[in-house]
C-alpha cells in the first residue's frame, strides 16, 4: 500500500469551489463546516489539510502536503519552489491599487514618485512600484485593508478585488491592474518523482474538471 | 523581543551538531567517502575562502549574489567564503593539475557558505560529499554519476527515491531554433521550471513559432517518466542540438539500464532548473519523505575553460544535513555507540583502574574513566546515559580487594573476575582487539 497523498486546501474564498472540483472528480471526505483541520478519503488514499491561504505554499514546499490549492495572486507573492502545472480556472480575481475617491479626482497617477501603501502583498507591491521608478513606503496588514486609506494609516491601498463591491461601499477607487489571479493546483517537487504514479493520475483527473472560461 | 543575553546568541544560518547530530553527520559523511573509495576517487581539500573574483568566473549570479564576502586585510581584495567546490576544483584541475593523466577522480568533504533564505534542511553553512570526474566526455562518466548516485542513497540506507534526470542542451537547442530575445528565454526558462502549463501557453501565444516548435514548447511541462520519454521527444523535436542531446541521454539511459538502475531514474526534457549551470545530463535525487533534492550533479564542460583550460568533467554531491533528513523521515537510525568500558574505581589509589584503562586502549577498545566520587548507582546510571558496555567496578562492596565487578548495562548481567587475570588477557573476558584501534 503506498502512503497516502496530502492534499492542502485554502480556507477562505477558493474552499467551496475547490470541493465542488473534488466532488465531481468522486473524491470526498471533507466537512468543510466542520472545525476539523485534517479528513481523509482513505479509500482513494488521499489526505486533506485546510489551510490558511498563505501557508499553502509553505506546506507544500517542504513536502508535508503533496500537493496544494492555492490562489495565483498568492504564488506571485510568495515564490514557493514548487511546481505549478493546472490552472483551475476558479477563484478569478484580481490586484488592484485603490486609493479614495477624494484622493483619486485630483490625483495623476504618472506624477507618482513616492506612495505609502497598505497592503498583505508586500513583495508584489515593492516589483510593481520599483519597476515603475516610483518608491514605495510599504505598511503591512493581514486584513481589512480597505480601512487603512478611511483612517490616514496609508493614503492608498494594494488588494485584490473580485466585484469591487468592497471598494465601493469603502469609497475607494481602482487606479492600477497589478495582475490576475485564479487558483492553481501546486504540487511539491519531490512528490512529483517519488509519487510519480499517483500524482499524475491526479493531476490528469483534476485536467479534466478544468472548463476554460 | 529576544532577551537572553548575547553571549548565547548565534547568528541566523549556522547549527550545531551535538555529539548524538555529530555522530550521525559523521556516519553519514563516511559512508558517502566509503562510496566514493570504492569507486577510485581520491579526497581533495579546498581552501575556505579565496577571491571572490576567482570564483565568481565559476559561478553562477544567483549564486554569486549568495556569497559571503569580506576584505582581505592584505590586498584590500574581496574574498569570498565557498559557496560551491565545484569552481574551486575547476580551478585546482585547470592550474595544478592540467599536466595529470586523465581521468581524474576527486572527492571532497567539506561545509559551503551561502547567504539564502531558509529551505528544507538547509542552513547558511551546510555540508556537502560529492565528487568531480575530469578528463571524460563520454556517456559512461556521466551514468557514473547516477550509478554512484543510486549508491550513496542504499548506503544511507534510504528507500523510495528517484533521480530525475534531464539534458540541459536538448532546451538550449529549442531556444537556438525560436532564435529569441534573452529576457523571453527567460520567461520561458522560468515558466517551465515551475511546469507552469498556464503561463507558458501565454508565452507560446505571444512568441508565435512555427506550429512543431510551439507543440514542442507546450509538450515539454509533460515530458518526463520512463524510458517512453526519450520517444516521445524524438517524434517532437525538429533541430539537431537537442537531438543530439536526446540521443546522448538515449545512451546514458542504456547504461544505466546495465547497471540495473533503470527503475530509480525518472528522464525529464522538460527539467530546466540546473540550465544556466550544467552542459549536459544533469540530475537530481528525491526521496519519499523529504521534499527537496538531497544529491545533484551533471556535465559542466566549460567550466574549466574559464579557468584557461578546456577539458570535460561532471560530478554531483550530496547535502549531509538533507540526507540525515530524509534518513528521519524514512525511520532510517544511525546506531550511536558509546564507549565499550567505564571504569569505577572505590580505591583511593586508582593503580588498577589506570593501568586496565591503559591496557584496553591499547587493545582498541574505548574507555572512558568516572573520576566524579559519587554512589555506585548514580556512576552506573550515567554509563548507561553514554550508552556504555560494559561497566568495570574496583574497590566495590561486592569484590575483593584483588577483584573487580563486570557489569553489562544492558541486560544487567554481573560477573567477578580477578583483576589480574583481565589485566594480563583481556581478550578472554571481552570480545574486544578484533576491531583495531581507533575503533570505539
Amino acid at each position: 500500500m503506498n502512503k497516502p497523498l496530502t492534499l492542502a486546501l485554502p480556507k477562505g474564498r477558493l474552499l467551496a469551489p475547490a470541493l465542488k472540483m473534488l466532488r465531481s472528480m468522486g473524491l470526498d471526505g471533507v466537512e468543510a463546516d466542520s472545525r476539523k483541520l485534517i479528513f481523509s478519503d482513505e479509500r482513494r488514499g488521499l489526505r486533506f489539510l485546510i489551510l490558511k491561504p498563505a501557508d499553502v505554499p509553505t506546506y507544500v514546499a517542504y513536502g508535508a502536503a503533496d500537493l496544494g490549492i492555492v490562489g495565483k495572486d498568492i504564488l506571485l507573492e510568495q515564490e514557493p519552489d514548487v511546481y505549478e502545472p493546472l490552472d483551475l480556472a476558479f477563484g478569478f480575481c484580481r490586484l488592484v491599487v485603490a486609493e479614495p475617491m477624494a484622493l483619486w479626482e485630483r490625483d495623476d497617477p504618472s506624477k507618482w514618485s513616492w506612495v505609502r501603501v497598505a497592503t498583505k502583498y508586500p513583495n508584489l507591491t515593492e516589483r510593481y512600484f520599483s519597476e515603475r521608478g516610483i518608491q514605495v513606503e510599504m505598511v503591512r496588514l493581514d486584513g481589512s485593508i480597505e480601512l487603512a486609506p478611511l483612517v490616514g494609516l496609508a493614503d492608498r491601498i494594494v488588494d485584490l478585488v473580485q466585484s469591487g463591491e468592497t471598494l465601493r461601499a469603502n469609497g475607494l477607487v481602482e487606479v492600477a491592474e497589478i495582475t490576475r489571479s485564479t487558483a492553481r493546483l501546486i504540487v511539491n517537487r519531490a512528490s512529483l518523482k517519488t509519487e510519480y504514479s499517483p500524482v499524475s493520475r491526479l493531476i490528469d483527473q483534476m485536467k479534466k474538471q478544468v472548463t476554460r472560461p | 523581543m529576544d532577551k537572553r543575553p548575547f553571549q548565547t546568541q548565534l547568528p541566523k544560518g549556522v547549527k550545531i551538531y551535538l555529539p548524538d547530530e555529530a555522530a550521525a553527520k559523521r556516519s553519514v559523511e563516511e559512508r558517502l567517502l566509503s562510496v566514493f573509495t570504492r569507486w577510485g576517487y581520491r579526497e581533495v581539500v579546498t581552501p575556505t575562502y579565496e577571491y571572490a573574483d576567482v570564483l565568481s568566473l565559476g559561478t553562477d549570479e544567483t549564486l554569486q549574489e549568495q556569497m559571503f564576502r569580506l576584505v582581505d586585510r592584505d590586498t584590500g581584495r574581496l574574498l569570498a567564503l565557498r559557496a560551491d567546490i565545484t569552481p574551486q576544483i575547476a580551478r585546482i584541475v585547470a592550474t595544478r593539475l592540467r599536466d595529470e593523466p586523465k581521468p581524474l577522480r576527486l572527492a571532497y568533504l567539506t561545509n559551503v557558505f551561502r547567504y539564502g533564505e531558509p529551505q528544507v534542511g538547509r542552513y547558511r553553512e551546510f555540508y556537502q560529499a560529492g565528487v568531480e570526474l575530469v578528463g571524460l566526455e563520454k556517456p559512461e562518466a556521466d551514468a557514473e554519476m547516477i550509478a554512484m548516485s543510486v549508491e550513496g542513497l542504499r548506503v544511507l540506507g534510504l528507500g523510495r527515491f528517484q533521480l530525475n534526470v534531464g539534458q540541459a542542451d536538448f532546451f538550449r537547442g529549442i531556444l537556438e531554433e525560436l532564435k529569441i530575445e534573452r529576457e523571453q528565454g527567460r520567461q520561458l526558462q522560468d515558466a517551465l521550471s515551475r511546469k507552469d502549463a498556464s503561463t507558458l501557453e501565454q508565452l507560446v501565444r505571444e512568441l508565435a513559432p512555427p506550429a512543431s516548435t510551439a507543440e514542442l514548447l507546450l509538450a515539454l511541462p509533460d515530458l518526463f517518466g520512463r524510458e517512453e520519454v526519450l520517444e516521445q521527444g524524438a517524434r517532437l523535436v525538429k533541430n539537431p542540438r537537442s537531438e543530439r542531446a536526446l540521443a546522448n541521454l538515449a545512451e546514458v539511459h542504456r547504461l544505466l539500464r546495465a547497471y540495473g538502475l533503470a527503475d530509480a531514474v525518472i528522464l525529464d526534457l522538460g527539467e530546466v532548473r540546473g540550465f544556466d549551470y550544467y552542459s549536459g545530463v544533469y540530475f537530481e535525487g528525491y526521496v519519499s519523505g523529504l521534499g527537496a533534492p538531497l544529491c545533484g550533479g551533471g556535465r559542466y564542460d566549460h567550466m574549466l575553460a574559464r579557468f584557461g583550460y578546456d577539458c570535460p568533467a561532471t560530478g554531483f554531491a550530496f547535502d549531509v544535513g538533507r540526507a540525515l533528513l530524509a534518513m528521519e523521515a524514512q525511520g532510517v537510525s544511525v546506531p550511536l555507540v558509546g564507549p565499550d568500558f567505564f571504569i569505577i574505581d572505590f580505591t583511593p589509589e586508582k593503580i588498577v583502574a589506570l593501568s586496565l584503562s591503559r591496557r584496553l586502549r591499547d587493545l582498541g577498545a574505548g574507555v572512558a574513566r568516572d573520576i566524579i566520587t559519587r554512589e555506585l548507582s548514580e556512576s552506573l546510571a550515567y554509563a548507561r546515559g553514554q550508552r556504555v558496555r560494559w561497566a568495570l567496578v574496583i574497590g566495590g562492596p561486592k569484590t575483593a580487594a584483588d577483584e573487580l565487578l563486570a557489569v553489562e548495562l544492558a541486560t544487567g548481567a554481573e560477573r567477578t573476575i580477578k583483576s589480574a587475570d583481565l589485566l594480563k588477557a583481556p581478550a578472554t573476558w571481552f570480545p574486544i582487539g578484533t576491531r583495531g584501534p581507533g575503533h570505539a
